[in-house]
């Protein structure tokens, strides 16, 4: 990373502060000594308020925190290493290694003041916090209606953090910083169904209600994140920095951000789904399907894969550190998802998260992977919506390297025979790890046809040799790529091919071919 | 014009290719039992094949030296709609099936429809399919030998082999005898397979095969 230092002022990567970490694990602590104190109603108040706000978990762990009336001694603590951090940076013309920077320092760049920005943790409105449940849909009411009108103001991100001279005031700043985040995250309440999850957890994400959360809390993750959303599309340095893959200690809380939680899944559903998947794989009776689209017999076929899941790691043995962890995360997704089911791939991708995040957070981004349209058609099996990305991809491949694709197209090597096996698990079974995590950062900064590029990427730096060999050799060598791959000659391959066909996005042209293919079928 | 007239002899003597496709349940041993007949080794690290895995080997069947197309595909059920470009054009089916795990032999006749279904070979009923009860060398045995003879005499007597493809007990027997039955089938039919173009067949085959029409003609 020594090739990675800034200036700290032009330092443009969006910070992960490491305080708000040791804060959420101090806080953490202190949660479960202030439970005792605090009284068994509040206690269910703040869990079913919880569980249809949303991810990430920290923010609700500091809310409940500032709930509690006694005040908690950790939180000295909380503000005294950010005012340590922020000395930290009141020091000029220091310079960080992205690394340290993204793990250490609570500072954000507001594209808007072109200025660094330190990021407080500030204390929530404490009035909002026992007001019985109908009155706090009324606030909700009330927030949605400002929560237009403070659209408006959402550029204005100076007055959302103090800056690096001053320390502005907390309390006006708070809300405003979580109004933002609910912009870029627009969270969805389901205020009303909390109590009646039981049996039907899965079918409160049918019936979402569209009402905002009651402003609340705020957090510098929470408010960092903001910006990171904001920036993927605006500070060109971050996002070239990002391609340049992301430092593996923060790869994780990237990736989460990145990922972003559309689902407004939550800690509990994901205990709620689990404590389901292990009653049922602890039944001896035969599942009943009585929906028919119910796929939730696969469980029994996922204790086959955690094994066949990086062997060569050996973690996802039996009896390894990760394989009940891996296991878990995926027969959660079962019984949250009956209709999909697990499919064979899924326990990579489950894989690459879980070695890079917490087990409910690997569950929430697992989920909201596989929610987007690439992924849900091919775990859904939808053949003529893959046949259509097939075909995309031949036009964009065509267009790329004309030469090898007629090659390929005399053989027969169909884009199929090797694109499944990359599309379903994201190139974690093609490709060595290190290589796979860093198509992910950008994948997860791009977006699916960050997957047909990679792809073209790796027919480009191989093209010489796969001009040389017959189909066999060729789907061979391509469904098993060599281990001594360069990254970054892989990457210099990537830039090189282009998904887009002169004005055409790649969306654009998967659209189009559904719409040939659904002709060509009437 | 050499060439042509001597066609029969030609391709008679030039490489032939099977395909030979390896169908059965997750984990019963396919990727295994692949790499053992292919590297002659045995791993506990294979991972979870997804979508089709691709190996060939070189052999000898009645001084006919003929390269052998393995396609190993993924094992889950629900993969098999995706079969289809996998199945066509296959000379030989193999099912594996774990001699420990009676799930995978209930599902035999469930990926043997299949194959017929997506490959649709011209006979049905005469394309052959080999039986491998894998994992011999595991107990207990929960599938007896009977047991799998009774079913391969009730699909038109396939034939089968009990192997390991941990200590590689008779997986050369069974690939020797997949291989013959590949090139038996090969032979007895031209094209065993319907009008539709064959996205996947090697255009090797197809010349041979062309080779061999004009020169009879």
């Amino acid at each position: 990373m020594s090739t990675n230092v800034y200036e700290y002022e032009s330092f443009s990567c969006q910070s992960l502060p490491g305080s708000i970490n040791n804060a959420d694990k101090l806080i953490e602590e202190s949660n479960s000594t202030s439970d005792n104190e605090t009284s068994r109603k509040e206690k269910n108040s703040s869990s079913s308020q919880s569980w249809f706000k949303t991810w990430p978990d920290r923010y609700d762990k500091l809310r409940s925190t500032d709930t509690t009336p006694l005040h908690s001694p950790n939180e000295d603590k909380t503000q005294l290493e950010s005012k340590c951090n922020s000395s930290e940076t009141e020091t000029p013309k220091t310079t960080f290694t992205l690394q340290e920077a993204l793990q250490n320092i609570s500072l954000a760049y507001s594209p808007v003041t072109k200025q660094l920005h330190f990021i407080e943790t500030t204390p929530d409105h404490p009035n909002e916090k026992h007001i019985p449940n109908e009155e706090t849909i009324k606030i909700e009411e009330i927030n949605a209606k400002k929560f237009g009108h403070r659209r408006i103001e959402a550029g204005s991100f100076s007055s959302t953090v103090s800056t690096l001279s001053g320390i502005s005031d907390a309390s006006t700043s708070g809300s405003l910083i979580g109004s933002e985040d609910r912009h870029v995250f627009s969270w969805r309440g389901v205020s009303t169904e909390s109590n009646n999850f039981g049996n039907n957890v899965w079918k409160m994400f049918g019936k979402q209600t569209y009402e905002s959360v009651p402003a609340a809390s705020i957090n510098g993750v929470a408010s960092s994140s903001a910006l990171i959303q904001h920036k993927r599309h605006s500070n060109k340095k971050t996002y070239d920095l990002w391609w340049h893959g992301l430092p593996s200690s923060v790869r994780g809380k990237v990736w989460k951000l990145a990922i972003g939680n559309d689902l407004n899944l939550t800690q509990q559903l994901y205990e709620i789904c689990l404590c389901r998947a292990q009653n049922r794989l602890n039944s001896l009776e035969p599942p009943q399907n009585e929906h028919g689209i119910d796929q939730e017999s696969s469980l029994d076929v996922i204790r086959l894969d955690i094994s066949r899941t990086f062997p060569q790691l050996c973690i996802f043995q039996e009896g390894g550190p990760y394989s009940e962890a891996l296991h878990s995360l995926l027969a959660a997704y079962v019984c949250y998802r009956p209709d999909v089911g697990y499919v064979q791939g899924m326990s990579y991708i489950a894989a690459i998260l879980i070695l890079n995040m917490e087990p409910y957070e690997a569950f929430i981004c697992f989920s909201n992977m596989l929610n987007q349209p690439l992924h849900l058609s091919a775990f859904t099996l939808n053949q003529a919506q893959m046949q259509a990305y097939y075909n995309a991809y031949n036009q964009v491949f065509c267009h790329n390297l004309p030469k090898l694709h007629s090659h390929f197209e005399k053989s027969g090597l169909t884009p199929d025979l090797y694109l499944l096996d990359w599309i379903y698990t994201i190139f974690a079974k093609a490709m060595p790890l290190d290589i796979a995590c860093r198509v992910w950062d950008v994948f997860l900064r791009d977006g699916q046809e960050f997957i047909f590029r990679t792809a073209l990427g790796i027919l480009h730096l191989h093209r010489h040799n796969l001009m040389d060999m017959d189909f066999l050799h060729g789907a061979q060598f391509l469904t098993k790529l060599p281990e001594d791959i360069s990254s970054d000659q892989l990457f210099r391959s990537i830039q090189l091919v282009s998904t887009t066909i002169g004005k055409q996005t790649f969306t654009q042209i998967v659209e189009k071919c559904v719409v040939s293919l659904s002709e060509s079928y009437s | 014009m050499i060439f042509c007239l001597s066609g029969r002899k030609m391709a008679s003597r030039k490489k032939t290719l099977l395909k030979v496709i390896i169908l059965g349940d997750s984990s019963v041993g396919k990727t295994s039992l692949m790499n053992q007949y292919v590297n002659r080794k045995f791993s506990n690290q294979y991972k979870a094949t997804i979508g089709a895995d691709f190996l060939t080997k070189e052999l000898t069947v009645d001084d006919r030296t003929v390269t052998m197309q393995i396609w190993d595909t993924a094992g889950q059920e629900r993969f098999q709609s995706l079969g289809v470009a996998f199945y066509r054009g296959a000379d030989c089916c193999v099912l594996v099936f774990d001699v420990t795990a009676p799930n995978t032999f209930k599902s035999l006749d469930s990926w043997r429809d299949e194959f017929l279904i997506q490959a649709s070979p011209r006979e049905p009923e005469n394309f052959p399919f080999v039986l491998l009860g894998n994992k011999f060398d595991l107990e207990p045995r929960a599938i007896s030998s009977k047991r799998a003879q009774q079913w391969c005499q009730s699909k038109n007597n396939i034939p089968y082999f009990e192997t390991s493809a941990k200590d590689g007990l008779n997986v050369e027997q069974a690939f020797m005898t997949i291989a013959k039955n590949a090139l038996a089938q090969q032979n007895s039919a031209v094209d065993l397979y319907n009008e539709f173009p064959d996205q996947i067949k090697l255009t090797n085959t197809q010349k041979s095969n062309s080779n061999g029409d004009s020169c009879a003609c």
